[in-house]
């Protein structure tokens, strides 16, 4: 159904692109052109398009859930960084040189022209070195961070639940399983491993043998394991196990 | 000269609207075109399906337009270079700033985001710089 209403959707979006007139170049220019002969049309393919999904747009804020998802997957920054207006001002450059942004480009194609295919190639060329240049920036700079951060935060609540028993700075080692010990363990009755992801799709794609998902039915003296990819979030799970008095630990690895 | 036409695409806008706002209130994804098509370009994830749907039907759209309308897809008067650095400048940037004219300029001021703000009035802004000094003082263009 999902996949559906996806494909339904973007049929739609081409067919709104076609008719309000953003597949045609010379109008998205004469658009930009404000000091020449200025065409606005495609103001009112943006009002058009903003009045009906500003009405629509407040069901989020109404409903839990979407018909076909467990939650909503909407940005939640609110922060405005150099990377979010350096974008805005290089694509709105190439905007204004070509008249194609990337939705009308990519329906474009229908027509078959070499131009919108040479555009579209040198768009998905210039997304790739994004990625590429991306992923040798962030892994050093984001992820390490918070991995760091949280096993800090531990240590810190650790030392601090203990009655200053911990060094903070010092993750407590009764804390942490490695996979190893895990896998020794798996079929013991008493250990629960606790699959501790935003998605159940996640889960179900790939989970530790045996693993349950999120806290249900935990016995008062189980052993719980809680992981997730980054440790993050089994984190949050740890302290709010351990502080309802469960014997827990975290996975490392 | 250009026709103004402010019917059709006060429509044409409207479908845009109702289309993103089914992938909002069914499947509650954002219709960001840039954001769909960047994540495919990544390794396959539980996310790929729906996005190579939606990029498949937003693909038959552009068909059936062609089909129905010839002329609705028009001709680029730009030359290859110039459509090369323009591609990756909108590839590029679109990535960097997280949305173009549909993520940030529909769904993200239409949830009254501030940073769609930000980035809509930044790309419009830079963009009519870009064609003001393209036409009107270099006097290139169309």
């Amino acid at each position: 159904m999902r996949g559906l209403v996806a494909f339904v959707s973007g049929l739609l979006f081409a067919l709104g692109l076609g008719i309000g007139g953003m597949t045609q170049p010379s109008k998205v220019l004469a658009f930009l052109d404000v000091a020449g002969d200025w065409d606005p049309s495609l103001a009112f393919v943006m009002g058009g398009a903003l009045l009906v999904y500003f009405l629509v747009g407040r069901v989020p804020l109404a409903r839990p859930r979407p018909l076909f998802d467990e939650a909503f997957h909407v940005p939640t920054r609110r922060d405005i960084d150099t990377r979010l207006v350096l974008g805005s001002v290089l694509f709105g450059a190439g905007w204004g040189l070509a008249g194609y942004c990337p939705g009308p480009a990519l329906v474009s194609l229908a027509s078959g022209r070499a131009t919108v295919v040479v555009f579209v190639a040198a768009m998905l060329a210039g997304m790739w070195l994004f990625q590429r240049w991306n992923a040798r920036a962030l892994p050093s700079a984001r992820l390490r961070p918070v991995t760091a951060a949280s096993l800090v935060a531990l240590s810190v609540l650790a030392a601090a639940q203990s009655g200053g028993g911990a060094q903070a700075g010092v993750v407590r080692e009764q804390m942490l399983v490695d996979a190893g010990w895990l896998t020794s363990r798996l079929d013991r009755p008493g250990l629960v491993v606790l699959h501790v992801g935003k998605s159940r799709e996640a889960y179900d794609r790939a989970h530790v043998p045996g693993a349950r998902y999120a806290a249900l039915g935990v016995a008062p003296d189980d052993v719980v394991v809680a992981y997730c990819r980054t440790g993050v979030q089994a984190s949050y799970t740890y302290f709010v196990l351990a502080y309802l008095g469960y014997d827990v630990r975290l996975c490392d690895g | 000269m250009n026709d103004f036409t402010p019917l059709s695409s006060f429509a044409g806008g409207t479908l845009i609207g109702i289309a993103a706002a089914l992938l909002l209130v069914a499947n509650g994804r954002i219709a960001g075109i840039s954001g769909i098509v960047g994540g495919l370009l990544r390794r396959p994830s539980a996310d790929t399906p729906w996005r190579a749907l939606f990029v498949a039907g937003l693909l038959a759209g552009g068909l059936v337009v062609h089909l129905m309308r010839p002329a609705a897809i028009g001709p680029s008067a730009v030359g290859y270079p110039l459509l090369v650095v323009a591609g990756l400048l909108v590839g590029f940037g679109t990535q960097l700033g997280s949305g173009c004219t549909s993520g940030h300029g529909v769904c993200g001021i239409g949830r009254l985001s501030p940073r769609s703000m930000v980035a809509t009035v930044t790309f419009m802004l830079a963009g009519a710089v870009t064609t003001y000094v393209l036409r009107h003082l270099l006097g290139g263009g169309s």
